[in-house]
């Protein structure tokens, strides 16, 4: 294992930590995987939405659209 | 009529025979029993039975009846639900082993309705863990009653074998991303996802701002009786709305004349849809079976063949609503079940991943799917001032093969399976699927129809008039 990936499953396993999960060395290793699906849906975001000025959908309760 | 032939009618039959007292509701739920206990092991549809109960309210329910109390067409009639309501003194599983021995210290609001109607809770239907996509071991899966070796779907997988099997009248099941469509589709039913906000979720386990409660019936009509039954404001749930809900049976007209059904031009019908998603740089390809996709064009043609006016609508960026979905849904779930997190190696593997995984998305990304949403949303509503109803595939696929994928595999191929239904969840809307063919292996195919926020009533209109044309939801499993 490379200084990097040590560094990088060290920070892992205090973000773990902090959000309460006790995860074995090879569940930390698991999350690198996943981790590149996080980065993977970020990028499509990224990729096909202009998100300048869009406001987060924060309080979510639709409007009727019955009868227009 | 023999006994277990009633199992077999729909409410809108049964209610009929109860009301004139034809039929007792007591004779219904006892052969609806029997048929469970004939059944239930070989489908794993139901993890509990309310044999005592159920009886008993059916006696109260006969006299009542008898009386001249009748309540309307819910009154004697079995409903189950999916393990993820709570019912006051009754065991609520959730389908994962976290909760197998909670028992529920109230009911929730959508069985306080049913009872209010006449309804009697026969049982708590099987899911998938947490909603989550799989069953765990300690639950087990729950066979397709038209293929014992094909899935189900998910997750109100026991509310959609329990009606389609004939284990009960109606099931209310919950839809986060597709889980009572899609095994509504899967199984030859009619499932619903109401727009959020319309029915209250009190008392329910649901994915935040995604999930909402729903019915699986066997037709149009008895989604009618249970949505006017379920719908309505409830002070309990801050997302609950107060606009008011129509008696949606008698709006069914049976006519679609001059109502403009609005068809993607992207995403739904393509043959192929690249999706970046997945681990690594995987590409992944979501395929539409051929037969999937000529059913739902010929039930498009049936709808033009009855006056309905067919229109192009455009939706450039619904492919990514999955995406906000995921952004958004699995931090939802991590945060519901944050108090046991200590203990999620109690869960299955997928499950856990996903819980864990939710836990360590970082709060821009969580914000990011909900500026994304933002735009799919109001993408979706400019689209709507052109149509009445959008309608699309249920799901790409039919019923998979039962337990015979790896974690990753079948991770993707339930991913794949809610393609279609996901992105109503990001935007709320109403969302329907009614049986529109069978492939020529014989497994159900389901159509999809969308409405505006809150017109549930043309939803149920256009669904209702379509079925009404067609023998689909006529046809059982043998089993």
């Amino acid at each position: 294992m490379s200084q990097q990936q040590r560094s990088s499953g060290d920070n892992f396993e205090q973000l773990a930590q902090s959000v309460g999960l006790e995860l074995s060395r090879e569940r930390l290793e698991e999350f690198s995987v996943e981790l590149k699906e996080l980065s993977n849906m970020l990028k499509q975001i990224d990729d096909h939405f202009d998100l300048d000025g869009i406001d987060p959908v924060t309080t979510f309760q639709l409007k009727s659209g019955a009868g227009q | 009529m023999k006994t277990e032939e009633t199992c077999f009618l729909t409410i809108g039959e049964l209610s009929k025979l109860i009301q004139s007292r034809k039929l007792s509701p007591v004779e219904l739920v006892e052969s609806m029993l029997c048929r469970i206990d004939r059944l239930n092991e070989q489908l794993n549809a139901y993890i509990t039975v309310f044999r005592d109960d159920a009886v008993k309210s059916a006696k109260e329910a006969e006299k009542a009846i008898a009386g001249g109390s009748y309540l309307g067409p819910l009154h004697g009639i079995p409903v189950s639900l999916k393990d993820h309501y709570e019912v006051k003194n009754k065991p609520t599983t959730y389908g994962s082993p976290l909760f197998a021995n909670y028992i529920s210290q109230k009911d929730a609001a959508v069985v306080e309705r049913l009872e209010a109607a006449g309804a009697i809770i026969i049982g708590k239907a099987n899911t998938h863990e947490l909603a989550l996509g799989f069953p765990h071991p300690l639950y087990g899966d729950t066979p397709n009653p038209w293929n014992l070796n094909k899935a189900s779907g998910g997750s109100s997988n026991g509310s959609a074998v329990a009606v389609s099997a004939s284990l009960c009248s109606a099931s209310i099941g919950s839809d986060g991303g597709g889980s009572i469509r899609l095994p509504a589709s899967f199984c030859g039913i009619t499932g619903m996802k109401p727009t959020y906000g319309r029915v209250s979720s009190f008392g329910a386990m649901l994915s935040a701002a995604m999930g909402t409660v729903g019915p699986l019936t066997k037709c149009v009509e008895d989604m009618a009786f249970v949505m006017t039954a379920i719908s309505g404001s409830d002070s309990r749930d801050p997302s609950s709305s107060d606009i008011v809900v129509p008696d949606y049976a008698k709006l069914l007209s049976g006519n679609v004349k001059n109502l403009r059904v609005g068809v993607p031009r992207e995403y739904f019908f393509d043959d192929k849809v690249e999706f970046e998603g997945g681990t690594g740089d995987q590409h992944r390809v979501i395929v539409i079976e051929p037969e999937v996709k000529e059913a739902v064009k010929g039930a498009i043609d049936t709808l033009a063949d009855m006056g309905a006016s067919i229109e192009e609508v455009s939706l450039p960026h619904i492919k990514y609503a999955l995406t906000a979905l995921f952004l958004i849904g699995y931090p939802g779930f991590s945060s519901y079940f944050e108090k046991y997190l200590d203990r999620v190696q109690e869960c299955c593997p997928e499950v856990r991943s996903k819980l864990e995984f939710g836990s360590m998305i970082p709060a821009v990304a969580y914000l990011k799917g909900q500026r994304a949403r933002r735009i799919i949303i109001d993408e979706l509503r400019a689209e709507f001032e052109k149509v009445d109803v959008i309608v699309t595939p249920t799901t790409r696929i039919t019923a998979y093969d039962i337990c015979d994928k790896s974690g990753e595999a079948m991770t993707w191929e339930s991913t794949l399976a809610v393609a279609c239904t996901a992105p109503f969840n990001v935007t709320g809307n109403p969302a329907i699927t009614i049986p529109c063919g069978f492939n020529s292996s014989g497994l159900p195919i389901g159509l999809q129809v969308v409405g505006k926020p809150f017109d549930e009533a043309t939803v149920l209109r256009v669904a209702q008039a379509y079925e009404a044309t067609t023998e689909w939801h006529l046809k059982r499993p043998s089993i």
